[in-house]
């Protein structure tokens, strides 16, 4: 099996690759899926936009990996023997505020302890443990999961940006745009299926945890191709990240420090933690809860205009003395160094009194492309797996990600060999090859100085402001009348800096650009449909939990150039939530309080 | 915390597109400093700000340290971008004995950083 060669794709005309599936993303996600097609003895090609095993937020990830305790006890680890896979979906439908869809909520419960003893298989050492999570690096997790890969002969494509999605004439996916960012040549993937795996849309907000080519690229393209997104309205903030200064800009570093106590202060000097309950803050803090509540308390002092110089709020240590803070912050980030990276102005900040600005930043996306038990799409020939796939964690996500790429993964990979094997051979169809070529190369074709920068910035900073984790109605209308502007007036008139094709980051930014306005429009429009407060989702103007009407999910998709949204009831399979109206905090309250007996961050 | 008047700093890059010209030329941007700033910010500035020609790898990366594809050489020591912090003028080059893509950007990357293997412990 060999690996198709960038450089004998020729200049200027359209090279061709066959497959019989195409993975989209170099994450775990990817990974995982590429794996899982080759075991159904299906051609893979993983097509990663970035560094191979080095892309998305995978390798980012701190990273744990959930499972419930026996679970892990069958896979070799010390987990919590008293943990069941009953509880652990308990407590993740609740996590979600009970908005998750409970069939595939059930997949990743279910699917935990198997992922988990493979990667074990494959290689993965645990650095530590504790009631129902193995504790690794994420860099560790994405060199297991290359080497595995290598081994059962994927193919991979590094530094290609997969574009646009080409069905046959019959209507299947069949293959793929793509771009070879390097060498700036676009490229044909024929295939027999397709598996989606690209992450969130990171570059949307500002300050970026993720890497800087998550733009909701793989979304937009699924939503260009007809399919169905739900859950686009919930967006997860990591709490405590860095706002300044810039070397610490967004760093994870900061999050860690929600966990080792410390303080909140609003830009006018009032503590915020006390003016909320004072077990679910600790509760939060003990908990990856704290990503929700305490994202949604500083936004609210964000919102007030009571902020730091750079926007955030104060991360200060308090009355305890500062060498007993530190010894605890050593466990974490030994020689206040993370992953290498040195954030030790973080400790001037912190033990000059001065504080440091932190806040929320965007970590993960619950919504994306309506997957079925099979993790199918409802667009034939697509599936969809990891971030870019929704709903497994409902309305807030409290356990790993990692395990959900894993998960989802390994079911997509499966689905889309098993599909790829039945389905017969179609050509793509040129029409709309040719409408993915002209789309693809139209910012070429109007040089223009800077335009896409400027706009991604101007995005950027409008969604950070107006669809973090503190919404409201006429917010919500004002910023859904802007993105419709921006994508008749200004996205037709966004140019590359350069007509040189070769590594012109300005061409594949003006096409970043039109992907981050598509999964804008879509999670705006559904922020304003639910007009109820749930989870990472809470409207100012509808402050409660409405199990009454919002045990729902908003169903959104582009046909003929218009946007559709309908609502259906969630899938339950056995968790049947609280009856009524609440307060949301209350509400929110009462998800957390019904936590297994089961112990630790999960 | 009203920020002063900010200090601006030369930032002199190594540009060339061989499909022009064989022959690399230096361009010399102004830069304002904020506190913290790394090479790679300060590059993002002059793409975003002054010069949206400028090529350098970034169109993929994850700017913390952990996906080691922003290497540069930095007043001649090879570094990570986005772990270099600027402290006052810099002349930024590409990798020395890697052949140009474009400005900052190699056509090869450094063998310990191609797929596993990189560590970012480092």
């Amino acid at each position: 099996m060999k690996t198709p060669s960038t450089e004998n794709w020729g200049k200027g005309e359209l090279q061709t690759v066959d497959t019989d599936v195409l993975v989209v993303g170099g994450g775990g996600a990817g990974f995982r899926a590429a794996i899982g097609a080759r075991e159904k003895g299906a051609r893979a090609l993983l097509v990663s936009k970035g560094p191979l095993a080095r892309s998305g937020a995978s390798p980012m990830a701190a990273a744990d990996l959930t499972c419930h305790g026996q679970g892990m006890r069958e896979a070799g680890f010390f987990g919590e023997p008293n943990d069941t896979a009953e509880k652990f979906f308990s407590d993740i439908v609740h996590q979600g505020c009970c908005l998750n869809d409970q069939r595939l909520t059930q997949l990743y419960v279910e699917g935990g302890p198997t992922r988990m003893l493979e990667m074990v298989r494959w290689g993965m050492r645990a650095e530590w443990t504790d009631e129902r999570a193995i504790f690794t690096k994420g860099t560790h997790i994405m060199d297991v999961l290359l080497k595995r890969a290598r081994h059962v002969g994927v193919e991979f494509l590094e530094d290609v940006a997969v574009l646009d999605l080409v069905p046959s004439d019959a209507g299947p996916i069949t293959g793929a745009l793509a771009l070879d960012v390097r060498h700036g040549r676009l490229l044909l993937v024929r295939c027999k299926a397709v598996v989606l795996a690209t992450g969130g849309w990171h570059k949307a907000y500002t300050p970026i945890t993720g890497s800087r080519e998550l733009a909701g690229d793989g979304v937009a393209m699924a939503i260009r191709a007809g399919a169905e997104c739900v859950d686009m309205e919930f967006v997860t903030f990591d709490c405590h990240i860095p706002y300044w200064p810039l070397n610490v800009r967004g760093s994870l570093a900061g999050y860690y420090l929600a966990f080792l106590g410390g303080e909140l202060v609003n830009g006018v000097g009032e503590p915020i933690f006390a003016k909320y309950d004072p077990w679910m803050v600790a509760y939060a803090g003990d908990t990856e809860w704290n990503k929700c509540f305490y994202s949604f308390i500083s936004a609210i002092e964000i919102r007030a205009g009571t902020t730091t110089p750079h926007g955030g709020v104060l991360y200060q240590v308090g009355d305890e003395p500062f060498d007993v803070f530190e010894t605890r912050v050593m466990e974490w980030l030994p020689g206040w160094k993370y992953r290498g990276n040195d954030v030790s102005v973080m400790r001037e900040k912190l033990y000059s009194g001065e504080g440091l600005e932190v806040g929320p930043g965007a970590e993960y996306f619950e919504g994306g492309v309506a997957i079925d038990e099979w993790c199918a799409t409802n667009v034939p020939g697509l599936f969809a797996a990891g971030e870019c796939a929704a709903s497994v964690f409902g309305a807030n996500r409290v356990a790993a990600a990692t395990m959900e790429m894993l998960t989802t993964g390994a079911i997509a990979g499966w689905s889309a060999g098993r599909y790829g094997g039945q389905a017969v051979e179609g050509d793509v169809a040129s029409d709309r090859l040719q409408a993915a070529i002209d789309r693809a190369l139209r910012p070429l074709s109007r040089i223009g100085r800077g335009q896409a920068s400027a706009l991604r910035l101007y995005l950027q900073e409008t969604a950070q402001e107006m669809l973090g984790p503190v919404r409201d109605r006429s917010q919500l209308q004002r910023l859904l009348t802007l993105l419709a502007t921006i994508e008749r007036d200004q996205l037709p008139n966004v140019g590359a800096a350069s007509p040189n094709p070769v590594y012109n980051k300005s061409w594949l930014e003006a096409l970043d650009v039109e992907s981050l306005l598509t999964v804008l429009t879509f999670s705006t429009r559904a922020a304003l449909e639910r007009t109820e407060s749930r989870g990472v989702h809470y409207r100012e103007d509808a402050p409660v939990t409405d199990n009454e009407h919002w045990l729902r999910q908003i169903v959104l998709r582009r046909s003929n150039g218009e946007m559709s949204v309908t609502t259906r009831p969630v899938a339950m399979t056995s968790i049947t939530p609280p009856k009524g109206t609440m307060p949301y905090l209350e509400y929110l309250k009462l998800m957390m309080q019904s936590h297994s007996d089961t112990r630790g961050a999960h | 915390m009203a920020e002063a008047q900010p200090i601006v700093v030369n930032v002199t890059v190594t540009r060339c597109d061989p499909s022009r010209s064989p022959v690399p030329y230096e361009q010399t941007f102004r830069v304002p400093l904020s506190e913290g700033m790394t090479v790679l910010q300060a590059l993002d500035y002059i793409y975003e700000h002054i010069e949206p020609t400028l090529a350098y790898y970034d169109h993929a990366l994850c700017a913390q340290g952990t996906c080691r594809r922003c290497w540069l050489l930095v007043d001649g020591e090879v570094t990570l971008a986005c772990r270099r912090l600027v402290t006052g003028d810099l002349h930024a080059a590409p990798l020395p004995k890697f052949p140009v893509l474009k400005d900052l950007v190699s056509k090869r990357r450094r063998a310990k950083d191609d797929g596993n293997g990189s560590d970012d412990a480092g």
